[in-house]
């Protein structure tokens, strides 16, 4: 290595100091990436013509937003956890959450980043302390980020995960893409998948479109 | 820039970064490598034909199969600097995005933060912020991005 290219990595050393203690959580990108899908979600619900509110656990109008770091469950009280209330109209409205646990066809948890799905069931499972069958999800997204080429067990993984679901709209989202991922992805109509979706890039408004769309159907249901 | 030299960057850029507190960013591209480039090759009567990166074969035949190829040393070098830039400017923009929406979400201006937190009785308690504009994320790309940026260059060079 030259003495410039020495003087280079301690000036990237020294410009990376003090980082942000939110960038050495790996967990924070997926969380702000999450927390993006969400408001794409948003948008396309108002597109449809919802209208959507916010609500806490509690039940009460937010004063922040808080969102979970990690899946959990969603009657849990342990922060205001927030999700959104999309109404539209004479349809049954629906809520909007990120990082919930849903039980499967085999009443088997899953780990859903955001998922969208009947108010009523969701109103229950507050209530009697259960988790949200998957069957009254509209919709739901794997939300993957990466800062490398994804790896091809993250896409069997949502295989997996989405043989188990019953949504009409199950996605996988990146931030990143991957040849083989992709491919795998791609070999069946009902795997439903997003790569490089980052802000102001093409594949978000494809992504806004692929919720739009779901509401659309869910209205006309 | 010689391959000695090369993995002599690749190392120390990745001791920095782990210093820095970015060990999970240098573990998920030491995976990366680890598996290295996925290639299709085509052979005829046991002998190769044709060997092509994934991405630009199009068309698969009976003979085709499926391997890898190790990364070369400038391809560590820019899969390493090119995750960090990725960290670095995707989670400045989703930072700035979310923070935006939500700020706009609501009237108060209270309610313009919007907060994360864990739903695990294990983890920490800790709970984080997302800044929106001017967020600490963007202030650290705005530094170090120019300098991956001339690392880059160098590295291009023959």
């Amino acid at each position: 290595m030259t003495p410039a290219e020495q003087q280079l990595l301690a000036q990237i050393r020294s410009a990376l100091t003090p980082l942000p203690p939110s960038f050495t959580n790996s967990s924070r990108g997926s969380d702000l990436f999450e927390a993006y899908i969400f408001t794409l979600i948003i948008q396309a619900a108002r597109s449809e013509g919802a209208t959507v509110t916010y609500e806490t656990v509690f039940g009460a109008t937010p004063t922040q937003f808080y969102f979970r770091t990690s899946p959990g469950h969603i009657y849990s009280r342990r922060h205001p956890y927030t999700h959104a209330v999309i109404d539209f109209g004479p349809r049954p409205p629906l809520e909007a959450h990120l990082g919930i646990l849903v039980s499967g066809k085999s009443q088997v948890l899953h780990e859903c980043d955001v998922a969208v799905l009947d108010r009523t069931e969701a109103q229950e499972c507050r209530q009697n302390r259960t988790e949200p069958r998957s069957r009254t999800l509209t919709l739901s997204a794997e939300a993957k980020f990466y800062t490398t080429t994804l790896e091809l067990d993250l896409a069997r993984s949502f295989i997996g995960l989405i043989s188990d679901l019953t949504t009409s709209f199950p996605c996988f989202v990146a931030n990143t893409t991957s040849v083989s991922a992709m491919r795998l992805l791609s070999a069946r109509r009902e795997r439903n998948w997003f790569d490089d979706v980052m802000v102001g890039q093409p594949s978000a408004d494809l992504l806004r479109s692929f919720f739009a769309r779901a509401f659309h159907y869910y209205k006309a249901r | 820039m010689t391959d000695e030299e090369l993995d002599d960057i690749f190392a120390s850029l990745s001791a920095i970064l782990t210093d820095a507190g970015l060990a999970w960013l240098v573990a998920q591209v030491n995976e990366a490598i680890q598996i290295g480039r996925i290639v299709t090759r085509r052979f005829h009567r046991g002998r190769l034909q044709e060997d092509e990166a994934l991405e630009l074969t199009t068309k698969t035949t009976r003979n085709t199969t499926i391997g890898t190829d190790p990364y070369g040393s400038v391809d560590r070098v820019n899969i390493l600097v090119n995750a960090l830039r990725v960290a670095l400017e995707h989670s400045a923009a989703l930072e700035q995005e979310v923070g935006h929406f939500f700020a706009n979400e609501h009237a108060t201006a209270e309610a313009s933060n919007v907060i994360s937190a864990s739903d695990q009785p294990i983890s920490s308690d800790e709970t984080q912020t997302i800044a929106g504009g001017n967020n600490p994320a963007a202030a650290t790309a705005s530094r170090v991005l120019p300098l991956l940026d001339e690392l880059s260059s160098r590295i291009a060079q023959p």
